[in-house]
């Protein structure tokens, strides 16, 4: 079998980690009306959460790990926060899926909620420690709103692609 | 619906097969942990990493770029045709206040050549800039900085001032080969030696990661009013002179902000001046660590 037929018959299970970092990228895009721009939403952070609660046999650590690096570099941000972030998210949300029997839409609505603040407090927390200056709460607070309204469209389409993977 | 319920089923087997293996997870946290330390302690080392990720991931970020770029520079032409009654109006009234300005510039542009023959005035260095385009703009309440498509390659170096039309707007805080990163004058983490020169007035302005940015010293600024201009002042050696930064605007509670004149976000290109010393007109030996 050769590299090429190999990344062939996995292209499925390597989908859910080029959506979030496309997704990743998309966010950094001029995809909000002029002066919002830092209440952008976290498409990735939408995304990751998505397939941790839905497939989180392939989005396993490394695929965080991957996710949480390309974050960093693409934000700018000191290297390893996002990575944090990442794995954070991806441990409590497993722990949470194992109490709960069943996940809906709007479960994952709910776990998607849960990720979005954790990603951002945790970023907010370190910003804070490591540059120890002022911070924009609104803006974080704006942030969190705007990623959960777009987040059912998000959560749409890639339910769609899920699907279709489980067929 | 078929699809749905097997979806459903396999989510239950799923879940039952993965588990958060103790092993992996402390693995996964010792390399997040070892990783932030490293780059906290060793930036030089996460610099050039993150540098060579942004060098290879910019192509397929310029590839993604280009095609919303245009839908939002569609809507954007859109809302200007549609707005173009009150945007006529308001040019015709600034074009009229600028013949006025136009005309005493020639004037004072004409004392001033000739005060500088009679005090022998050697004359102002002329900054060489290359035109970047822009291929990413970083959204976020953590940071606001744009990448550019261009790097070492284009000659372009670490901490070179980032303009557009003699307004300044950011510094370049990241370089690779091909791409560079710039830090918008609104983040946190950049500080500005600015002045006011109608009021000689010295301040140090800081970006606040909003729209704004705020005035860090606590020299008297009541004096200041609304409309006053903000110029780079060229302390610090780490802006030119002279560059154009913002307007200074009233709080409610009558403390002073200051609007930037040109936000990073609306623009597609930007002008990167050459800030190595010899580009500067500089020929003696200053600190080289300054400078790659």
């Amino acid at each position: 079998m050769t590299f090429y037929s190999y990344i062939l018959s996995n292209i499925y299970s390597l989908s859910p980690l080029f959506i979030t970092l496309i997704l990743s990228i998309v966010s950094l895009l001029p995809i909000m009306p002029s002066g919002t721009e830092e209440i952008a939403p976290l498409l990735g952070v939408i995304s990751l959460s998505f397939w941790v609660v839905n497939r989180p046999d392939i989005m396993g650590w490394l695929s965080v790990i991957i996710i949480g690096i390309f974050n960093d570099v693409l934000y700018g941000s000191l290297l390893g926060i996002a990575c944090l972030s990442a794995i954070i998210v991806r441990l409590i949300l497993i722990k949470i899926l194992h109490k709960i029997d069943f996940t809906s839409i709007f479960h994952t609505l709910f776990y998607v909620g849960l990720s979005l603040i954790i990603w951002l407090f945790i970023n907010s927390l370190a910003n804070n420690i490591i540059y120890s200056n002022f911070y924009n709460y609104y803006s974080v607070i704006f942030q969190f709103l705007v990623s959960l309204v777009i987040s059912p469209i998000i959560i749409f389409i890639q339910l769609l692609l899920l699907k279709k993977m489980s067929i | 619906m078929s699809g749905l319920s097997n979806l459903k089923k396999l989510q239950v087997i799923l879940r039952e097969k993965t588990s958060n293996n103790i092993i992996l997870t402390i693995i996964s946290f010792l390399f997040a942990f070892v990783l932030l330390f490293s780059s906290y302690l060793y930036p030089n080392i996460s610099y050039t990493l993150k540098v060579k990720i942004l060098d290879y991931s910019s192509n397929i970020v310029n590839a993604i770029y280009s095609p919303i770029g245009t839908i939002n520079k569609s809507f954007t032409n859109l809302n200007n045709i549609i707005n173009i009654y009150n945007i006529n109006h308001d040019l015709t009234k600034e074009n009229e206040n600028l013949k006025n300005i136009t005309n005493k510039i020639i004037i004072l542009e004409a004392e001033n050549q000739e005060l500088k023959k009679l005090l022998n005035l050697s004359n102002d260095i002329n900054y060489k800039y290359i035109t970047a385009k822009i291929i990413s703009k970083v959204n976020s309440s953590f940071i606001q900085s744009v990448i550019l498509m261009v790097g070492k390659n284009n000659n372009i170096s670490l901490g070179s001032p980032v303009l557009y039309n003699n307004t300044l707007l950011g510094y370049i805080n990241e370089v690779g080969f091909n791409s560079s990163r710039v830090l918008s004058i609104t983040d946190i983490n950049v500080k500005i030696p600015s002045v006011i020169l109608d009021r000689d007035i010295k301040i140090i302005l800081s970006g606040s990661n909003s729209k704004f940015l705020e005035i860090l010293n606590y020299v008297d600024t009541s004096v200041l009013k609304a409309g006053d201009k903000v110029f780079t002042s060229g302390d610090g050696n780490m802006y030119p002179a002279g560059l154009f930064v913002g307007t200074v605007r009233k709080k409610l509670d009558g403390s002073n902000i200051i609007e930037p004149s040109i936000k990073l976000n609306d623009l597609n290109y930007v002008q990167v001046i050459g800030w190595k010393p010899k580009e500067r007109g500089i020929d003696i030996n200053i600190d080289s660590t300054l400078y790659e």
